[in-house]
């Protein structure tokens, strides 16, 4: 990915505290799961945006229950409205109030941000994994196809890729636009987790699982990937960030989720014209963008130097 | 965004000439006498929304594109904002009195003001007229339209060169009207030595370096502007008033209301009512909802047996409420449908929109057997009233148009399925192949109402042969039409329109919503900048000026 | 290093064809064509039927394949369906558009990015780099076109201090100063992308070299921070920033199309966009080959300058 108008999945990482071995020598757990949480509730920041965006998944989750009006009521007697009492957020062009559609857009911006997330990462490990694992023309083929991926502009693909959409219910669109963000972004943990497995299966623990006899697949999926974890984890959460932001351009153009379906992208998007007179309208699904990406963003570091302390630049 | 692809405010066809009924000015004089105090020199910019793709005269399709070909070429006849048709080039304009017309209207004369010149110098006459038809009927040239060319025998140029007589193959009521505000004559003494094929690809179509409209091209930087300076040789002495006509592309609708709140650009066109906000508010300026030859409408897909019978339509009609769409959607009051806008002469007033009944639209459902089930949902013989109601994709209004219709549907027991498609796959596969049941879209009127939403009915024009994408098909229906077509009497012809009206009030193959305005917004130190319902923004640039 | 740069030239040109078949199908896959989308809905089936052997599109897919391929390979990309130029001209008219703004915003990226990445690192759990934190992640956390609107109407609109878009003011001759006028705001939105992604990389990689073994013995030695700082740790910590740099230069086909769209800046962004929609095969053809070219071209240059700062690196 190029940094143009979006910065890159993976932002550089931090190089682990002086003195390390003083930071282990205050050891109470010996389990991974235990290491890592300890190192984590050193990054204050971190652990700020975990329960930050604890909150907002919460929110969104019980959306239905919260929400004052069904986010598309129309309001006759308010559009445009300003903050009230019985708008609290305001309303939008339509009348309709602006809490609930913040709240239920909410719902459609993570279930993006999460979905896409995960079928890439299931998808670029999966293929990173086949690439790492058996070389030869099983990588070179993949990694073609990841430089034939890779040599498109990212927008330009992202374009060429929703026009594809001919008729969209709301609900589809959903369902559209993952599909879309995956395929632009598989290809980056795709690579990671290939560049992994061709240092990692070289090491003399997996050459005793070979001599066990353990199956290809046991090897990537025992003792391999368990072991690659680290960086994988960390890609997946800066993604769902990265793919927030991705839908919301998707908006921008007029591509994404279709009415009467709206995410938080989609709602700054059809209100940048009225951003003078009626500056809620973007104001908060835009923050509510910055906050979430923010969070993930700064969770991700976190995690990174949580799990691996010692983990190499990315690239 | 908007659809680019409307013919209506350009092509002014179907004039009634020949009946002579119509208003018309026999030169352009009359309005020049309107005009008051004008001011020489003076750029305007204007915001134009889409880059023109083909500039050489009739070869494109683009609202924007014609627009600027408007600036550089003089129309033989053109029609003013009020739809009164005027001689452009033409000394006059051809009538069966003065005899430029045949009795059995099948010879046509046009005469050319003597002493016409291309900007370049050379004369402009007849011979480039008959060079300019012969050119748009070869079918090497990628063209726009070619509606009352195809009917050409051949052309008679009088000695002279000053008029041009031609013989059509079947007698024409609207071939005045046809060549109005859209055929410029194009210079032969340019472009003859190109074939067709070499014209779609010449230079001449990027930047016309010679024309006889009221400006010129100056400059042309790809994807930023069009710069105009005035055409040294134009035919209306002392114009046009401006030194320089700038028309500065802008693709985003943001953008544009940014440049208007800017007070960067004088004047744009054809705007999104999504703006209205913000370009209701800019000081300075003026907001003109124009009034437009448009109807927005939700054409029934008669092929669905839900839909065959009446008493469902109506009650659709009676259900949806229109008020609200044109209230909340278009930000007030514009008219209501009644199917005919009130800018078509022939205009029944006496036949009223719908009211929004819902009271009523559920007695009709209930009389057509659709019950109320437990589930909040119409059924009849075990099946669900459930439609797909379908519209163009990336659309904000019509979007909301849709939130009303899923709202009150849903009041009324309809299982409403919103689907949207690219426009481009909406009128070109989905509505002719009926893959809709409820198809809104925006109907362009011409000046003649059968062009416009009639012939839109004829069971001659079902798919593939025409627009009657929702299979209406009534034999007492044509033969209104055929009537309506067989005469030239404007008066005749006015109350078997009324009848036709009423037909559509009744039969319902089509439900209708609200016309929808041509937003326009210009500074106020801009002067004459009127935009017509036919003849588009720039029809009269010769007269605009800055104070 | 010249037969390296042949050799990788050389083992790019099956793949860029690879890329330009699967571009090709690809848009004709996209349902509705250039006749279906030029034409009103009205136009009758011989018209569109004409504009479709106008267009060459009515052979099959093939050999249209085969002769834009044979095209290209004479340089000849074709002219556009939309307004019949040459391609070439086309892209090559909106090209500098693009350079220009891509370029001074990556000159004013780096600028900004370097001090700031330096300082970050050297005052490393400072005040300074918690807000440096917080402020770059901000940068790459907000939706571009939300931040480039807010920009156009603080400063434009209710300021009148800059441009709302346009490279120039019309209707009055080009000057120097207009024209750098008018890049003010297109430029903030595009640097301030690059400046939050570059300074975390130089940050990263300047505190990995500060710490290393060879740098304390440096200090030792008695050098002063600041040469220390300056001379070793910085040209060393580089090194991974100008590949990623050589890399973000491939994003002048396309990168910048947000900006370009709300400041109407004609450049190459806008123009995939505005063909994409018209279904201008010819158009896209060509900038998506050029595109996947300069990607080629921006691995070799950062592969090269790699090789040439870290001595450790050879290629045969």
């Amino acid at each position: 990915m190029n940094a143009s108008e979006m910065a890159p999945a993976l932002a550089p990482v931090d190089p682990p505290p002086q003195s390390l071995l003083e930071t282990q020598l205050d050891v109470r757990s010996h389990t991974l799961a235990g290491l890592t949480w300890q190192r984590f509730r050193k990054h204050k920041l971190a652990m700020v945006a975990a329960v930050l965006l604890l909150f907002l998944t919460m929110s969104a989750l019980l959306a239905p229950l919260i929400a004052p009006y069904n986010p598309n009521a129309m309001d006759f007697a308010a559009f445009n409205g300003a903050p009230s009492s019985a708008h609290w957020l305001g309303s939008d062009f339509s009348g309709r109030d602006m809490l609930s559609r913040v709240l239920f857009g909410g719902r459609i911006s993570l279930l993006i941000g999460f979905s896409s997330m995960i079928t890439a990462i299931t998808i670029g490990t999966f293929l990173g994994a086949l690439a790492g694992y058996f070389g030869g023309w099983v990588d070179n083929l993949i990694m073609r196809l990841t430089d034939v991926v890779l040599s498109f502009p990212l927008y330009l693909l992202l374009f060429v890729l929703s026009a594809f959409i001919a008729g969209v219910q709301g609900a589809q669109s959903i369902l559209m636009i993952v599909l879309i963000i995956m395929a632009v972004s598989w290809t980056y943990i795709a690579r990671l987790v290939r560049g992994e497995l061709l240092s990692l299966k070289e090491r003399e623990f997996i050459q005793a699982a070979h001599a066990m006899g353990v199956s290809p697949a046991g090897v990537i999926l025992r003792h391999l990937l368990p072991n690659a974890i680290a960086p994988i984890v960390v890609n997946a959460t800066l993604l769902v960030g990265n793919n927030i932001i991705l839908e919301s351009v998707l908006s921008f153009f007029g591509f994404g989720v279709q009415p009467p379906t709206s995410s938080w992208g989609s709602m700054l998007a059809d209100g940048l014209s009225s951003q003078a007179q009626a500056p809620w309208e973007t104001i908060y699904p835009g923050l509510m963008i910055l906050i979430t990406v923010l969070s993930v963003n700064l969770l991700g570091d976190g995690l990174r130097d949580a799990l691996d302390p010692f983990s190499d630049r990315g690239h | 965004m908007k659809p680019t692809r409307i013919l209506g405010p350009l092509a002014v066809a179907g004039l009634l000439v020949a009946g002579g009924v119509l208003p018309m000015a026999s030169h352009s004089s009359t309005h020049a006498a309107r005009l008051s105090g004008p001011v020489k020199g003076g750029t305007m910019i204007d915001g134009l929304y889409e880059e023109p793709d083909r500039l050489i005269p009739n070869t494109s399709s683009m609202t924007y594109a014609v627009n600027v070909d408007t600036t550089l070429f003089s129309p033989l006849f053109y029609t003013d904002n009020k739809g009164v048709l005027f001689a452009g080039l033409a000394a006059d304009i051809p009538t069966v009195a003065n005899g430029q017309i045949s009795k059995d209207l099948k010879t046509y004369t046009f005469k050319l003001r003597p002493g016409l010149l291309w900007s370049d110098g050379q004369p402009l006459d007849a011979r480039d007229v008959d060079y300019s038809w012969k050119t748009w009927v070869n079918k090497d040239l990628i063209i726009n339209t070619n509606v009352g060319l195809a009917q050409i025998k051949s052309t008679t140029v009088s000695a002279d060169n000053l008029s041009i007589t031609f013989h059509l193959s079947a007698p024409s009521i609207s071939f005045v009207a046809d060549w109005a505000d859209q055929y410029f004559p194009m210079p032969a003494h340019i472009l003859s030595s190109m074939t067709a094929k070499q014209l779609n690809t010449s230079k001449f179509t990027f930047q016309p370096t010679v024309d006889s409209g009221p400006f010129i091209i100056q400059s042309r930087k790809p994807g930023d502007n069009i710069t105009e300076v005035p055409n040294p040789h134009y035919y209306q002495p002392g114009k046009p008033y401006l030194s320089k006509l700038i028309f500065r592309i802008i693709p985003d609708q943001v953008a544009i209301t940014n440049a208007l709140s800017a007070h960067e650009i004088d004047a744009s066109w054809f705007l999104d009512v999504s703006q209205a906000n913000t370009l209701e508010h800019i000081s300075g300026y003026t907001y003109v909802p124009g009034l437009a030859p448009n109807v927005e409408q939700g054409l029934l897909n008669l092929k669905n047996p839900i839909l065959q019978d009446v008493r469902v339509r109506q009650a659709l009609e009676y259900g949806l409420n229109r008020q609200a769409m044109a209230a909340d959607v278009w930000h007030g009051a514009i008219p209501l449908a009644s199917d005919e806008m009130p800018s078509l002469f022939s205009f029944d007033p006496s036949i009223k929109p719908y009211p929004y009944d819902p009271v009523k639209a559920g007695q009709l459902l209930d009389a057509a057997g659709w019950k109320m089930g437990a589930d909040g949902r119409r059924h009849k013989n075990g099946k669900t009233l459930s439609l797909r109601y379908s519209t163009t994709a990336r659309n904000n209004w019509r979007a909301q148009d849709e939130l009303i219709a899923l709202t009150d549907y849903q009041q009324l027991g309809i299982d409403l399925r919103i689907i949207n498609y690219p426009a481009d796959t909406y009128f070109g596969s989905i509505l002719p192949s009926g893959q809709y049941d409820i198809g809104e879209f925006e109907n362009n009127a011409y000046y003649d109402p059968d062009i416009s939403i009639y012939n839109a009915f004829a069971s001659s024009q079902v798919p593939p042969h025409g627009g009657n994408w929702g299979w209406y098909i009534n034999p007492t229906y044509d033969k209104l039409i055929a009537q309506e077509e067989s005469t030239a009497d404007q008066s005749q012809r006015k109350v078997i329109f009324s009848k036709m009206q009423q037909v559509m009030h009744d039969q319902l193959p089509s439900l209708w919503y609200y016309d929808p305005p041509n937003i326009y917004e210009y500074s106020n130190s801009l002067h004459n900048y009127m935009p017509g319902p036919y003849s588009g923004e720039c029809w009269n640039t010769q007269d605009w000026y800055k104070s | 290093m010249g037969t390296y740069i042949a050799r990788r030239l050389l083992q790019a040109i099956p793949l860029l064809l690879v890329i330009s078949i699967a571009l090709f199908g690809l848009l004709h896959l996209i349902p509705g064509g250039p006749e279906q989308v030029a034409f009103s809905p009205r136009m009758s089936e011989q018209a569109r039927h004409d504009m479709v052997v106008a267009l060459g599109l009515d052979q099959p897919l093939p050999i249209q394949y085969v002769k834009w391929l044979w095209g290209m390979v004479h340089f000849d990309f074709g002219n556009t369906f939309k307004d019949g130029q040459p391609v070439i001209t086309t892209i090559g008219d909106r090209l500098p558009n693009s350079l220009e703004l891509l370029g001074i915003s990556f000159l004013v990226a780096l600028l900004v990015a370097i001090p700031l990445g330096i300082i970050a690192a050297v005052k490393q759990y400072s005040i300074i780099d918690y807000l440096f934190t917080v402020l770059s992640y901000t940068g790459i956390s907000m939706p571009v076109f939300w931040f480039a609107e807010m920009l156009v109407l603080f400063l434009s609109i209710q300021h009148n201090w800059f441009p709302t878009g346009d490279m120039q003011t019309e209707g009055q001759p080009s000057s120097f100063i207009d024209s750098v006028h008018h890049l003010v705001l297109p430029v903030m939105v595009l640097s301030f992308a690059f400046i939050a992604s570059w300074s975390r990389y130089l940050r990263s990689s300047m505190l990995e070299v500060l710490h290393q073994d060879y740098l304390r013995t440096a200090r030792a030695k008695g050098l002063r921070r600041v040469r220390v700082v300056l001379k070793h740790a910085f040209r060393n910590a580089l090194i991974p920033l100008v590949t990623v740099v050589a890399l973000d230069l491939s994003s002048i086909f396309g990168g910048a199309v947000i900006t370009e769209t709300i400041f109407s800046w004609p450049g190459l962004g806008r123009l995939f966009f505005d063909s994409l929609e018209s279904r201008d095969y010819p158009v896209l053809m060509a900038m998506m080959v050029l595109s996947a070219f300069s990607v080629v071209i921006c691995n070799i240059i950062a592969d090269i300058i790699y090789g040439f700062l870290d001595p450790r690196i050879r290629y045969s």
